[in-house]
């Protein structure tokens, strides 16, 4: 329980685009992990390692897509696009970050790390984006 | 009509997402998968994974596991079925048990009730369900109380002076509890299925590639999930069914729209209402109608203006 609370605490920082970020890649992680287990010694060129990208980050989408709309009552067209951007994102850089560190057996925490770090990152974009286009809408 | 010159202190107008319930599936699936990621690691350090043909083994020391792959496909079947049980039992202690904060009365009209298992996503998914309850424009005296604690705060969408606070005010209902209880035990059960099932997928299908066993590895998860929640749902529906329907009552009459009402119970601060101060939950022995609001009172929605007058005396027993 202690365990549960201390990540607990940390997803409330992460607010709702970290919080995709960091499913995707813990989910993504999760699932390398288990293949390297099952095919130890595998090595992955890069053509390999974007098709793994590709996958995973669809396997995301649609987990997190029926995750957030059943749970949080999103509908599908105000989160398609940043679960779609995180999720695409998230596991490429899983994938690859596992591949040049050759730590596929880490890489469920690789991928909670970066998925958290890129939604934290496409948070701040969108808030960016968005303050311009208030700034543009005033001068107008 | 009576209104004051102060304003409420409603909550931004973009409210933060609720990100609860999600915030509790992240929580327990990264206890999880940092568990098994130590565990893997550590196998990793000091034992050795030999591949010969299609046979994996594992050895540590003395103890050696073969054909680790349908095992694998076991392990992820079983790790994302105690994910989804995992946030279901959190679900349960989040919303079963109550009456822990500082005991208040408020008195006001029912502006809007929600039921419980108002929609067809809390039907399918009884674990998903939230109690019974009474939304009121409460009077301006007890303001402070709604406010307390630098609370969210819901108010009627209408211009001052008129624009009022609304009070969530939330009724036990057995129902639900008695849903979470069915899912987690459908959980369980459809949780073991969908492992025997994916260890059956592994067996049957086997990683002849790489990109074989991801896609079968993804089909694993998928069944294991489908399996879980669908026992979840299925669980969760029967004990609904069996547990009766126990609707919002005070004074042995079901709340509604325009009642005057007189509450009391524990309010806190509640995640899924944006951490707005709540009643949590409605002690119905002690709470009180006091009539309808006159069908001259205008509603929809209702004003504290108009409460302040028509509602003076409530049973309270607060003096401003």
């Amino acid at each position: 329980m202690i365990l549960i609370k201390a990540f607990k605490n940390l997803m409330k920082r992460l607010q709702l685009c970290g919080m995709t970020g960091f499913l995707a890649g813990l989910i993504a992680g999760f699932i390398i992990m288990f293949i390297f287990l099952i095919v130890p010694g595998m090595v992955l060129s890069v053509k390999k390692a974007v098709f793994l990208s590709l996958i995973l980050a669809a396997f995301d989408i649609i987990v997190l897509l029926f995750t957030e709309y059943i749970i949080l009552r999103y509908t599908v067209k105000s989160i398609f696009w940043g679960v779609f951007f995180n999720s695409i994102l998230t596991c490429f850089f899983t994938v690859f970050a596992c591949k040049l560190l050759n730590l596929y057996y880490l890489a469920g925490i690789i991928g909670m790390v970066i998925g958290a770090i890129i939604g934290i990152l496409l948070c701040r974009l969108n808030y960016l984006l968005q303050m311009r286009m208030f700034k543009q809408l005033n001068q107008n | 009509m009576a209104c004051i010159e102060r304003r409420p202190n409603c909550g931004s107008p973009l409210p933060n997402a609720d990100l609860e319930p999600l915030e509790d599936i992240a929580a327990v699936a990264a206890v999880i998968v940092s568990v098994v990621t130590a565990v893997v690691a550590v196998i990793s350090a000091i034992g050795s994974i030999t591949v010969e043909g299609d046979v994996i083994t594992i050895e540590i020391g003395d103890f050696v596991l073969t054909q680790f792959g349908s095992v694998a496909g076991a392990s992820v079947a079983f790790i994302t079925a105690a994910i989804i049980v995992g946030t279901i039992i959190l679900y349960k202690v989040e919303r079963c048990n109550g009456n822990t904060g500082t005991r208040e009365c408020i008195a006001g009209v029912v502006n809007e009730v929600v039921p419980d298992f108002a929609d067809t996503v809390q039907t399918m998914f009884p674990f998903t369900a939230m109690h019974n309850r009474a939304d009121m424009v409460i009077k301006s005296k007890f303001w402070d109380a709604a406010e307390s604690g630098d609370a969210y705060v819901y108010c009627t969408d209408v211009e001052p002076p008129e624009r009022s606070i609304i009070m969530r005010c939330y009724f036990y209902s057995s129902q639900v509890c008695s849903a979470m209880d069915g899912a987690i035990a459908g959980g369980i059960i459809g949780g073991l299925v969908g492992t025997a099932g994916g260890y059956g997928l592994m067996t049957a299908i086997a990683c002849a590639g790489f990109f074989l066993c991801l896609l079968v590895l993804l089909l694993v998860v998928a069944v294991a999930a489908i399996f879980t929640l669908a026992g979840a749902a299925a669980g969760g529906n029967i004990a609904m069914a069996s547990s009766g329907n126990s609707p919002a009552v005070v004074d042995d009459l079901p709340v509604s729209v325009g009642d005057y009402l007189t509450v009391r119970g524990h309010m806190e601060q509640k995640g899924y209402d944006n951490g707005a101060n709540v009643i949590w939950w409605v002690d119905v022995g002690s709470s009180s109608l006091s009539g309808q609001a006159s069908s001259d009172v205008p509603s929809n929605p209702y004003s504290y203006c108009d409460l302040d007058e028509d509602f003076e005396e409530d049973a309270c027993n607060y003096k401003q």
